[in-house]
This record gives structure tokens, C-alpha cells and sequence, in this order.
């Protein structure tokens, strides 16, 4: 029993995405000799406890919450494979310290979220949810407020230019778009040549995009990071595109710059808190989509993020380096390479 | 120095478009923004012009009227239906008329893109959902890797073909003559009713091709495939379109036209989960009405240099 590789699902899998992780544990678990996996417990928080995490060697996350506490006595841990790309609820150095590897999907998510950035960039610019509403109420195009815009010639500009955002500007090739521009201090003009970026400060972004979309992790210096004066600076005809993630953004300021047009609309995926309190003053807003932070998440996607993920685990149950490591210094730390070394046998 | 009559701007678009100052460096400009009414205003404001720019299908440009303006050489329509002029009278009269086509295609293959996106990832659902409280998951369409079936290969079909081989999907045209130039794999109608997870209709509408997506052939489609039309509604056999709908055959559509529009109270579609609907929108954009103007008046100028463009006569 000992001898088992084992590997926790975290609770949330259960009821957030059963079909996916049904497909998962068939198509990339099962058959595989030595690996045992099942269900964890995790609190209300999604928070999970060293209790259930001293079980096992590996953890599927979804929105698992891991901090230093959860990882008092727990020795066998080796990896925590997330799926997804996003790792705002895990505590990496405490991880690291603990001598466990936390493995993202880069590869599964960055396709999904761009086709996500374009549904709502088209959907905004046609002013689709309204046409759809007047169709359905009876009006008819003499009703409609304001004409749809074309996309063609327009400036594509990103807050954040690296895996997603990268993407997204590939994807965008072909789109009609006029120019493109991205604020990153960690890219360089020479890495996102060749997609016909050109990498310009923050403030230009907001200044000359058609179109601000937001492409970064959330970190402690990404938390507010787009404030009223961002708002402020934008085109009174331009439209702003958050499916990062929701603190990135002061709400506030969003709801403001919306509700006094000081933009003419925005695609939001993310919110400070999910779900969202009912009573969220976007909700009101005519001007904006609103979707649950699952636009991307298509059925390929949850598969892609679960075999991505599968893929890591399994590398670490034959005690070699998984692929997508966000705490490359857990590498060289003696703890997980004894981890990796008892695996190997 | 040449003269030019815009006898109906109402309610004005060319003269707050900037082509109409390059009309205005070209000739002397008769222009009003009231609509004639009668046709004794419409000849009035029109007698003395060469060229005529025809902003709105209300002024009838009959026979009659034609006769009445004896200096009339060229009437360059601005728009793609000429219903409104009578082409036979032009003809017989040696007076040359001009039309503005394709000037939306950009932005009707934008639409279609905008419809098969939100369709795929039921955009007007899932944000009712959550405003209403709801947090859903799942359930969407990829549209990356999927392949999509592009019947007509005209202006707007070839450009929505583009665009979507610049989300990722793999495109497969079927066109009444094909056109290997462009590049886009040509296969039998069957097959890409077939093969095809999206189905995007960009055909001509005519007694060939009325009814052209019947009940036979929505039943060839693969099971949740999408259809989106933004071409002509009498294209598709709309009852037959409504029950796949239904039954889930069909997994969606993507609909700016109808058989009958606007769309009749009642209608069945408007009450349908798994369409997004638009009323006949998709060409009207602020740029393709200000290409169209600006087509309108370079057909003026053109045919003042001799060399008539765009003529439908």
C-alpha cells in the first residue's frame, strides 16, 4: 500500500468539473501501475488542510486554496499539478520550503483564453447582446441604439504580453487589426518581434488602444495594478477586456468609467470576489458581458488542463522533472530531490 | 464648372462625411437635406446636374423624372439595391448608373465571426445567467481546431473564410463555381454538411438558390453543428432550421436575416436558448456607411474623368 503513488483530487473537482476529470483519470490514470488516487477534503474556503495533504505524493488544484499552514508535517508531498495557469491561492515559497514542485498548464489554456478575448471583443464591437435583445423584443435595426463597429484597422493593445498574451497577438494576425501594442517589463521588443508587437508603456496602452485586454498573473504587483486614472486615459470609443483575473482591476473604477461612459463598454470574466455578490453594480450596466470566469472553459480545455496536469504528475511518480514548474528553485532543493530520488526506485 | 445634386440627404449622412468636400472641390454642389417627396421637388432640385448622387431608395427615379432633367448623364446610387431608379429608362436615355457594392463586407464577415463566437460560447445566455445570480460552468464550444464549412465564396464569404482560418479552424468551401485561385479546398456540398462543425452561408439570393439549405440537407449536418446566416433568410428552409433546432440536431445558429423581416411577433426563434439573433445588421457599420459614401462620390468623380466605375448601366 505504501508503495503507491498517490495522488489527491481536490473536493471542488467534483463538482466543478466531474466530466473532464472522469475523462482524465480513464484516459491518462487508469491502467497505469502503482497509482491510486481519490477524493480530498478541503474547508470552506477551498482551503486544504496538511491533515489530507500528508497522504499524498501528488494534488490535482483547481481553485484549492494551499497555504503555509497546509503544509505543517507534510513530508511525502512532491507535487501539486494545477489545472490551469493562474496560481493566486497557492503560497509558492511555502511550497518550495516544503520541497514540493507546483506544475501550471501553460500549453492547454493559452488557445481557449484568446478564442475567449476575441468572443467578447467581437461581441462588444457588434453590440451583439443588445441586437440579439431588440431582435427578440420586436425592434428591429432602426431600434438599435448605436451601429456596431468594424474590427478592421483597429489597435490591439494588452497589459501583459507573455504566454496568453503572446497568443492572443498570434491569434489576431489575421483578424484585420491595425496595429498592436502591449505594456510588459518582463518581455522584450526582440521576443514579440515577430508577432508585430510593439511593446510601449502602461499608460500608451489605455492611452491608443481600440481594444485594452488583460493578460497578466495576479501577484502582489498586479493587485490593483489598472486604477481610475487608467480609465481615465482611454478612448471614449474604446472598450476594455478582463479575463485574467478580477483584482487586477479596481471594480470600482471599472463600475465608474462604464456607468459615466467614459468607455463604451467592457468584456468581463473575472470579478474581486466569485462568484460575485448578486448585487454587483456591473450587473446593472447595459454596456457590459458579463460571464462566470468560464468563458474559456470549454470541455477541450478542462481536458487539455487535466492531461497537461496528469502528464506532470506522472513524471514525478517516475522521479523525473515534470514540465511546467512555476518554483524552478524547488530543482535544486534537497528535499524534493530526494522526493524524486525515492520515486526513481 | 460641373454640377452635382444630392436632392435627398435626409436625415444627412454625406454632408458629415469628409468625401463630400472632395465632391465639393469637383463640382458646384445642389444639395439638400429634406427628402423631395413629390416629384415635382425631386426634378426641381435635380434640372440643372450632370450627376445626381442618390442618397436615400425613397426618391423614385422614374422614367418621367429622368426625361424632366435633361442634363442628366449619371446617377451614381449610393448603396447596392437600385430598385429605386428605373434602369430601362437610364439605358434608352444614354444617362449611366452606378451602385456601391461590397463596400460591407468587412464588417458583415466581422458579424458572422461575432455570431459564431457567441453562439459557440452562448455569450447572451451565460451573461443573463450571471446577472441573474447564476454562476455556470462548462458547456461551451472550441471553436480552435474545429472545421468550418464556407457555402458561396463571394466578397464576404472569402473574408469570412480568412477570418476563420485565423481563429484556427480548418475551412472547407462549397461555391456554385469554384474558385481553386483562392486557395480554400472546394469539396462536394454533401461533404462539407458532413464535415463541418460550423456551416456559414454567403450565397446570392435567387431562384437557384432559394431553399438552397432544405430539411434534406440540415439533416446531412453533424449533430450539434452551428448555422450561421448573415446572407438571405429564404436561403434556408426556416421551419426546417427551427425543428433541428429543437430536437438538438442543430446546435445553434447564428441568424442577422429572416423570411420575413422585421421578425413577426411570436416567432418561434425569438424565444429559442441556442440562437443569437441580430435585425439584419451586419453590414452597418459607421465604416462601411462612410466607404459607401465615399464609393458613391469617387463614382462621380470617375465618371467626370470619363472612366465609369461601379456602373450598373
Amino acid at each position: 500500500m505504501s508503495d503507491l503513488f498517490r495522488i489527491g483530487i481536490s473536493d471542488d473537482f467534483y463538482t466543478e468539473a466531474a466530466e473532464p476529470l472522469e475523462f482524465v483519470c480513464q484516459k491518462k490514470l487508469a491502467g497505469v501501475p502503482g497509482l491510486a488516487w481519490d477524493r480530498i477534503q478541503t474547508d470552506n474556503d477551498k482551503c486544504a488542510g496538511a491533515g489530507e495533504l500528508k497522504n499524498y505524493d501528488a494534488i490535482f488544484a483547481l481553485a484549492t486554496k494551499i497555504t503555509a499552514g497546509s503544509l505543517r508535517g507534510v513530508e511525502r508531498l512532491a507535487v501539486v499539478a494545477r489545472w490551469g495557469v493562474g496560481y493566486d491561492r497557492i503560497d509558492v515559497p511555502a511550497l518550495t520550503e516544503a520541497g514540493v514542485a507546483l506544475t501550471i498548464t501553460p500549453g492547454a489554456v493559452r488557445r481557449p483564453v484568446s478564442e475567449a478575448i476575441f468572443t467578447l471583443i467581437f461581441a462588444l464591437s457588434k453590440n451583439l447582446l443588445l441586437q440579439d435583445k431588440v431582435t427578440r423584443a420586436g425592434g428591429w435595426r432602426g431600434d438599435l441604439p448605436k451601429m456596431g463597429i468594424s474590427i478592421a484597422g483597429r489597435t490591439l493593445g494588452s497589459v501583459g504580453c507573455g504566454n496568453i498574451g503572446q497568443e492572443m497577438f498570434r491569434v489576431a494576425q489575421s483578424l484585420g487589426f491595425g496595429r498592436f501594442i502591449a505594456y510588459d517589463p518582463f518581455v522584450t521588443q526582440e521576443q514579440v518581434k515577430h508577432l508585430g508587437v510593439e511593446l510601449v508603456d502602461m499608460d500608451t496602452v489605455f492611452r491608443e488602444s481600440d481594444f485594452v485586454t488583460v493578460n497578466t498573473l495576479l501577484n502582489q504587483n498586479t493587485c490593483g495594478l489598472i486604477q481610475q486614472r487608467h480609465f481615465r486615459l482611454m478612448k471614449p470609443a474604446s472598450y476594455f477586456i478582463n479575463t485574467a483575473r478580477g483584482p487586477i482591476v479596481e471594480h470600482a473604477a471599472l463600475v465608474q468609467a462604464l456607468r459615466e461612459h467614459w468607455i463604451a463598454g467592457a468584456g468581463i470574466d473575472v470579478f474581486p470576489i466569485e462568484p460575485p455578490p448578486k448585487d454587483d453594480p456591473l450587473f446593472a450596466l447595459d454596456n457590459v458581458i458579463v460571464a462566470p470566469h468560464a468563458l474559456a472553459w470549454t470541455t477541450e480545455l478542462m481536458n487539455d488542463n487535466g492531461s497537461e496536469a496528469a502528464n506532470a504528475v506522472l513524471s514525478v511518480s517516475r522521479g523525473e522533472v515534470p514540465n511546467g514548474v512555476v518554483n524552478r528553485d524547488v530543482l535544486t532543493h534537497p528535499k524534493f530531490l530526494a522526493k524524486l530520488e525515492r520515486l526513481r526506485k | 464648372m460641373k454640377i452635382v445634386a444630392v436632392p435627398d440627404d435626409a436625415p444627412a449622412v454625406l454632408a458629415l462625411s469628409p468625401s463630400f468636400d472632395r465632391l465639393k472641390a469637383a463640382a458646384e454642389v445642389r444639395y439638400f437635406d429634406t427628402l423631395p417627396g413629390v416629384e415635382d421637388v425631386l426634378v426641381d432640385r435635380m434640372r440643372d446636374a450632370e450627376s445626381v448622387v442618390n442618397v436615400r431608395s425613397s426618391s423614385k427615379i422614374t422614367r418621367a423624372v429622368m426625361e424632366r432633367c435633361p442634363v442628366l448623364r449619371h446617377i451614381s446610387i449610393w448603396g447596392t439595391g437600385t430598385d429605386n431608379v428605373d434602369l430601362d429608362a437610364a439605358r434608352a436615355l444614354g444617362i449611366r448608373v452606378t451602385n456601391t457594392p461590397a463596400v460591407s463586407a468587412t464588417s458583415i464577415a466581422e458579424h458572422t465571426l461575432a455570431l459564431m463566437l457567441a453562439v459557440a460560447r452562448r455569450v447572451p445566455q451565460i451573461d443573463a445567467r450571471v446577472r441573474a445570480g447564476e454562476w455556470p460552468r462548462g458547456g461551451t464550444v472550441q471553436l480552435h481546431g474545429k472545421t468550418l464549412g464556407v457555402i458561396g465564396l463571394g466578397e464576404i464569404g472569402r473574408r469570412f473564410a480568412r477570418l476563420g482560418q485565423g481563429i484556427g479552424m480548418r475551412v472547407v468551401t462549397w461555391t456554385m463555381n469554384p474558385k481553386p485561385e483562392l486557395g480554400f479546398p472546394h469539396v462536394s456540398i454533401e461533404e462539407l454538411l458532413t464535415s463541418s462543425d460550423v456551416v456559414s452561408l454567403h450565397l446570392r439570393l435567387s431562384e437557384q438558390t432559394r431553399g438552397f439549405l432544405d430539411a434534406s440537407r440540415i439533416a446531412l449536418m453533424k449533430p450539434r453543428a452551428i448555422l450561421l446566416n448573415t446572407a438571405r433568410g429564404p436561403i434556408v428552409d426556416e421551419r426546417a432550421m427551427m425543428a433541428s433546432l429543437r430536437s438538438g440536431q442543430l446546435g445553434g445558429a447564428g441568424l442577422d436575416v429572416f423570411d420575413v423581416e422585421p421578425l413577426p411577433e411570436d416567432h418561434p426563434l425569438k424565444g429559442m436558448e441556442n440562437v443569437v439573433l441580430s435585425p439584419h445588421a451586419a453590414g452597418i457599420t459607421p465604416e462601411a456607411l462612410e466607404a459607401g459614401l465615399s464609393l458613391a462620390v469617387d463614382n462621380v468623380l470617375a465618371y467626370f474623368s470619363g472612366n465609369v466605375r461601379n456602373a450598373v448601366v
